[in-house]
């Protein structure tokens, strides 16, 4: 339900004409946007249609080539982020700007610091946090250090730094990619008690699902331009969804697949591995995958899902268990052996881990080929003709938008980036593949395609584990789920018998089912 | 935003050679282009600096490179001293391509110089093939050795290589001084170098008085070696891939330890093939100063030529002209010959610094260009 906060009066802030341009791209063109007091209002557009240059260019980190910002009727130009925070505009960045090791009051006051004969003043920054706390209906205590908050209450905590900095605008860039269900509920009522207390905020977000439980207005951003501002109670999600596509017959629903054969492709038991990094350690873990079958592997973020990617694929060594492909064990094998025994792998991390940026379409898409090359020295030429071939073939096969196989894989968008990865790793005709987050920063359009192509996959009998943070993926794609928290599986449902809801349950250990035989 | 539309594909055998020949012309001009920038950038310090010394600097510039391409035999003096350096080049090159930033090879260099000259030293004389072929043969296993260690450490133990290759100069070059003036020393010589080498291990001149040797063969095979096994070829591919990002090698199923140590394996053979080069093409024995610091001069070129083979091999024929002019210039006037290092390490800030500056100039075109539209 939007907020009731509206005032129907002269808007608060308006972008008139904003035009910012890199390079040879024009990141935004003539761009209008309005936002008036108590609104709640969503700026949305696929990868690159310029929403975050906007806001950014809002916030004083750019200036703009052309166009206006005026704030309550007069015009305003910032200079740095600075210009902008005393003219009450407050962000909350996607990647939180805190210092784990400062307490709560510490980062809530950083920057603007009370003083007392010149040195920082606890107690008047601990009252501080008083006020705009009562005003979201939270309370912390101020002396806790924030590097022991969970995640979502680490960006409550980002938005009571902009109200302490007196924020009347609020700008939140996709708060909701790190939160659960559950928690993207209580973030949205918070965001409709502050719009009923006055203050205005700015919504970026890709999930429609959620602009429309939250939005009063949805301007919609394609390729740099405005393209219409709706009432958000006034339409649906496919207008919104036609206007940020350009097109009219993009599915948002579940994917068609072919119903799961019976028999194992992979099996996995009682895998335990070390911690590696920043992410959770696997705990026993065990499940199978069955031909034509995709497995969703729920969870949010770091509990053990990039662990166990990676151990699947043979990046990390295992402590114990098994892994076992059409009855041959891959444990003791390394990457390249498992990917002969029939394993693909789309890694998470596209830019590190799955392309060459810098190299070129070609040396990107051929690896899976090059690979066969089982020569011992291997001076034999890695483009032959009929590998050149190949790439040219395949860059039409999934519309790989670029300029040839010559092109730098850094100059393609990020959908057509991992239509490279898609396509190398499907063309293997693998037995099981594990897509690793396969749509992060892919645009509807490229995902509608990658998901086809995955359907096309199973339909041929391959095996799918999908290791996804985004559960609309889940429910669209799998056949079966599982969720991990803490490197362990917390619960096994059919997609079909759940819901967003039990799954948020599991994911955040509130709940946990026996698992596994 | 049309993601679905299918591309317009160009009928391969029609357009292909025109468009090719287009586009060849076009990536030939993007990469000269900058080169003429740093050349200009270099001229220019040139000016600057032989002018400050008194000199009018048109004329001792050209004194300088008529002293080192003026005629048949300058020319060949100028090869012949840049010949190790191509080799060396090629070396360093390909473990940037790796991403293993060997920045061992002057000591590389010394330890197949000192190989050489113990192989030619000590075994033979024996048939000038095969002695000299031998001598080479060691060389590039030593220096092989050296750099396959280092890069071992990197590959398994994760030490840094910058830093262990760098240390690893002081230590070979000093072992190699120690050899050579105590256990290994010619006695009927006063400094500290060894028993020179048999007749049978020294390349043959190809120009009297030049010092250009039959080696220039020997360096014209193995430059193009490098440059097919760093640019095409499988092994190429994968050491390439492992530079660019070593975690990508790793999901494809690239085996990046072994990219690692092949690379610093067959860069340290190369270095210490340079170095053997020092011996039989050139001095006839080791002493302690063999080098003169073109392992480091090697280092530079790889980086400016940013790894790239082809351009590589151009970037050392300029630095050989650079450098013989240089000795040119000393001779007609007080310039002296560390001309050639300011200028190159002039030239180095300029080529760093040229890619920021012509994105700058690009958008800046752009920009006039759209108000000019307007």
């Amino acid at each position: 339900m939007p907020s009731s906060g509206v005032q129907d009066t002269q808007p608060v802030l308006e972008l008139r004409g904003i035009t910012k341009i890199f390079g040879p791209v024009v990141a935004n063109k003539d761009v209008d946007f309005d936002l008036k007091a108590g609104e709640i209002h969503a700026l949305v557009g696929e990868n690159g249609a310029g929403k975050t240059t906007l806001m950014r260019i809002l916030y004083g980190m750019y200036q703009p080539d052309g166009g206006t910002i005026v704030m309550d009727g007069r015009p305003v130009g910032f200079k740095k982020p600075m210009d902008a925070i005393n003219h009450g505009i407050g962000m909350v960045h996607q990647h939180f700007m805190l210092v784990p090791g400062f307490t709560v009051a510490e980062n809530v006051t950083l920057g603007a610091e009370p003083r007392r004969n010149g040195f920082f003043d606890h107690a008047a920054a601990n009252d501080s946090l008083v006020e705009p706390m009562k005003r979201l209906g939270i309370s912390l205590d101020p002396e806790t250090v924030t590097g022991t908050l969970n995640v979502a209450t680490q960006q409550k905590l980002e938005i009571i730094k902009v109200l302490y900095r007196g924020a009347k605008i609020i700008i939140l860039d996709e708060p909701t990619a790190v939160l659960t269900p559950q928690e993207t509920e209580e973030l949205f009522v918070l965001l409709k008690t502050l719009a009923n207390d006055g203050s205005s905020v700015i919504f970026i977000s890709h999930k429609l699902r959620e602009v429309f439980a939250v939005a009063d207005r949805i301007t919609v951003l394609r390729n740099g331009q405005t393209i219409q501002t709706f009432n958000a109670a006034q339409t649906d999600a496919a207008s919104v969804v036609a206007a940020m596509t350009g097109r009219t017959d993009v599915n948002l629903g579940r994917v068609e697949r072919t119903e799961p054969t019976d028999g194992t492709v992979l099996e996995v038991k009682g895998l335990e591995t070390g911690k590696h990094g920043a992410d959770a350690a696997l705990k026993s873990i065990s499940f199978s995958v069955r031909p034509g079958e995709v497995l969703g592997i729920a969870g949010v973020e770091g509990n053990g899902q990039s662990t166990l990617a990676e151990t699947l694929i043979g990046i990390q060594p295992l402590d114990a268990g098994f892994i076992r492909l059409r009855d041959v064990e891959l444990g003791g094998l390394n990457v390249a052996e498992r990917r002969s025994k029939g394993l693909s792998y789309v890694a998470e991390d596209r830019h590190l881990e799955g392309i060459p940026l810098n190299g070129t379409v070609l040396e990107g898409i051929s690896a899976g080929l090059i690979r066969r090359d089982s020569s011992p020295v291997g001076l034999g030429l890695a483009f032959p003709r009929t590998v050149r071939h190949w790439s040219t073939h395949m860059i039409k096969k999934y519309s790989i938008k670029t300029s040839g196989p010559g092109a730098k894989c850094s100059t393609l968008s990020g959908g057509n980036q991992q239509k490279i990865v898609m396509a190398r790793e499907l063309e293997d005709k693998p037995d099981c593949i594990i897509l690793a987050q396969p749509t992060r920063g892919v645009d509807l359009g490229a995902i509608e395609f990658l998901y086809n192509q995955v359907a096309e996959a199973t339909a041929a009998g391959c095996a799918v584990v999908l290791i996804s943070a985004d559960m609309d993926e889940i429910l669209r794609l799998s056949d079966r789920v599982l969720v991990m928290y803490g490197g362990s599986i917390v619960a096994e449902q059919q997609t079909d018998a759940t819901s967003r809801e039990e799954l948020g349950m599991y994911m955040v250990g509130a709940q946990t089912m026996k698992v596994g035989k | 935003m049309s993601m679905n539309t299918p591309l317009k594909t160009v009928p391969q055998s029609k357009h292909s050679e025109v468009h090719s020949t287009a586009s060849f012309a076009r990536s030939l001009a993007k990469r000269i282009g900058p080169g003429v920038f740093t050349l200009a950038v270099g001229l220019v310090l040139a000016v600057t600096l032989i002018q400050a010394q008194g000199y009018q600097p048109l004329p001792t510039i050209l004194a300088g490179l008529d002293y080192a391409i003026g005629d048949a035999p300058s020319i060949a003096r100028t090869l012949a001293w840049g010949l190790p350096l191509f080799v060396a080049t090629m070396g360093v090159a390909l473990a940037y391509r790796s991403g293993m930033f060997n920045i061992g090879a002057e000591g590389q260099i010394y330890a197949g110089a000192m190989a050489a000259a113990l192989t030619g030293a000590y075994i033979g004389p024996m048939f000038t093939g095969l002695h000299l072929f031998l001598c080479l043969a060691v060389s590039a296993l030593t220096g092989g050795a050296v750099a396959a260690g280092l890069g071992w450490l990197r590959a398994v133990w994760n030490v840094d290589e910058v830093l262990s290759t760098l240390l690893s100069n002081y230590i070979i070059m000093l072992f190699c001084a120690y050899l050579a003036t105590a256990p290994l020393r010619d006695p009927a010589r006063q400094s500290g170098t060894t028993k020179a080498v048999h007749e049978t291990a020294m390349f043959s001149e190809l120009i009297p008085q030049t010092q250009l040797t039959s080696a220039l063969f020997v360096v014209i095979v193995l430059c193009a070696a490098t440059w097919w096994l760093s640019e095409r070829s499988v092994t190429g591919y994968r050491w390439r891939m492992t530079g660019e990002s070593s975690a990508f090698a790793a999901a494809v199923g690239i085996n990046v330890r072994r990219s690692r140590i092949g690379s610093m394996t067959v860069s340290g053979a190369l270095c210490g093939i340079a170095g053997a080069l020092l011996v039989t093409a050139s001095q006839g024995r080791f002493w302690t100063e063999i080098g003169t610091g073109i392992g480091w001069d090697a280092v530079l070129l790889a980086m400016i030529a940013r790894a790239r083979p082809l351009s590589a091999v151009v970037w050392v024929l300029v630095y050989s002209v650079m450098r013989s002019a240089a000795r040119g210039i000393e001779q007609v006037s007080t310039v002296p010959s560390e001309l050639s290092l300011i200028l190159i390490s002039g030239i180095i800030i300029a080529a760093t610094a040229r890619a920021g500056l012509f994105s700058r100039v690009a958008e800046l075109k752009k920009i006039l260009i759209r108000s000019e539209g307007k």
